[in-house]
């Protein structure tokens, strides 16, 4: 057995490693038997019964303790809630608070900035800036119309859907109906900043309309914007327009076909104060008939 | 008797959902305690001990990633085993190690021939070292692979090999040629 009983031998050969030569020979020597044997029979011990499923169900009833207890001092969902309340209150302290003058339909609103600049809104518009915040962010966002006089130095922006138009002390009106799009200097100078366009700089008495992304330059006859003074005055401006200007002002339904008035342009005004003058001083000079039942105008 | 863990589900297995907790239970605590049982030859200690490590498990369900639980209940079980011996000697009841097998269908000559084999084997089994007897119970009793062997117990193929025939040596030794 000597060769048999140095290292390894017998550890390969219960797990079948030797070769078929060491295999062979090994069956010669006399330990072969018993050691067959041992092998065999060790395969059919047995060790006693295992209460498996009472250690599940001891441990299930500790590890149910173990939960609670972790549940309480340590799950990560608390952390996180906790986190998330602290930062949450952190966030609404830096958080700029927004103030926001708005106008309903036939309304106009005069206030000031914190620069003092004077902003006057027309009907159905709103604008929006920080207030706690103004010098490090002086941007207002406007929805519709307003006029705004500036106080000489005052630096700001004035955000709308389709344009940005940067304050260089001035008077100036900004229009801003959907992609319809206007502003008006009425002194010192505006830079309009328009999606894709160049900058356009306004100086007193210039305009710049956009029609969707169609610019155009205009001139200005008036001192200040007509609807200032109860009066609304378009110029070659798309009939749509003054129609949703209408419904601004007298908080009218009107009923037309759109198709039917998608080129027509107007060149006019109308009075704030009285709506079937308004309705005559618009729809007779575009020879539109209409009728008018209750707040509904309807077009032919 | 051993299946590999590896054949089991998608990437994301959480040890701590209870479902997947309770399947690792299923598919490990036998060989567990019989790892342990090998160690103490107590019954009781070993199922103590299958239950303290499942618990550990349990607590530590967020660190231990799923393919590496079946090690991670062997290192600790065995940790836990350790440290028992440690404080409090445990002294071995070899007469309770194993039980009887059932023989059936056999001649009772044969019966008679092999039951006093098991016997011899068991008083034999008995004299080996405990480093021997774990490796070659683990082998004959629980079907393990050798490079498994070496993975439960931290030693190499070869060393397992060693301890083989070292307990080969002594069983022959100890029964006698039949």
């Amino acid at each position: 057995m000597k060769e048999h009983l140095k290292n390894t031998f017998l550890g390969r050969w219960i797990n079948n490693d030797l070769s078929k030569e060491e295999e062979l020979s090994f069956r010669e020597s006399p330990e072969y038997e018993t050691l067959k044997k041992i092998a065999e029979v060790s395969q059919k011990l047995k060790t006693p019964n295992y209460e498996k499923t009472k250690v599940f169900s001891n441990l299930q009833n500790k590890k149910n303790t173990r939960t609670k207890i972790r549940s309480i001092r340590s799950h990560w969902i608390y952390k996180v809630a906790a986190i998330a309340i602290i930062l949450f209150g952190v966030f609404h302290l830096l958080k700029p608070s927004q103030t926001e003058f708005t106008t309903k339909i036939g309304e106009q609103l005069t206030f000031v900035l914190p620069d003092s600049t004077k902003v006057t809104l027309n009907s159905n518009s709103s604008l929006i800036f920080s207030a706690n915040n103004w010098e490090e962010n002086k941007v207002v966002t406007l929805d519709g119309e307003a006029f705004f006089s500036v106080t000489h130095g005052a630096l700001f922006s004035v955000k709308t859907n389709t344009a940005t138009i940067k304050v260089l002390g001035t008077q100036f009106n900004v229009t801003s109906h959907g992609t319809y799009f206007e502003t008006q200097c009425y002194q010192g100078k505006v830079k309009v900043t328009a999606s894709k366009a160049r900058d356009i700089i306004l100086s007193k008495g210039k305009a710049y309309r956009m029609e969707g992304a169609v610019g155009n330059h205009l001139d200005i006859v008036d001192k200040n914007p007509s609807w200032l003074t109860g009066e609304s005055t378009f110029k070659n401006v798309p009939l749509e327009y003054v129609l949703s200007a209408l419904k601004n002002q007298f908080g009218i339904t009107l009923t037309y076909s759109k198709e039917n008035y998608k080129t027509a342009r107007f060149t006019g005004s109308f009075i704030h104060n009285d709506l079937d003058t308004s309705l005559q001083m618009v729809f007779s000079a575009m020879e539109i008939d209409y009728i008018k039942q209750g707040n509904t105008i309807i077009l032919k | 008797m051993y299946k590999h863990s590896v054949s089991s589900p998608a990437k994301e297995t959480s040890v701590c959902e209870d479902r997947v907790f309770e399947s690792i239970f299923h598919e490990h605590s036998d060989d567990i305690r019989n790892y342990i049982f090998y160690k103490c030859g107590d019954q009781q200690l070993a199922e103590d001990i299958v239950q303290e490590a499942f618990l550990t498990l349990w607590d530590q369900c967020k660190k231990v990633s799923f393919y590496k639980v079946k090690f991670f209940l062997y290192r600790v079980s065995k940790n836990i085993f350790l440290n028992i011996v440690k404080h409090n000697k445990v002294i071995l009841d070899h007469t309770k190690y194993f039980v009887q097998p059932e023989i059936t269908n056999q001649s009772p000559e044969f019966l008679v021939e092999e039951k006093e084999f098991m016997i011899k084997l068991q008083k034999a089994i008995l004299k080996l070292s405990s480093k021997q007897r774990e490796v070659f119970l683990l082998n004959r009793i629980d079907n393990k692979k050798y490079s498994e062997i070496a993975a439960i117990v931290g030693i190499s193929v070869k060393a397992v090999e060693k301890r083989m025939h070292h307990a080969l040596v002594i069983l022959r030794k100890e029964i006698g040629n039949v």
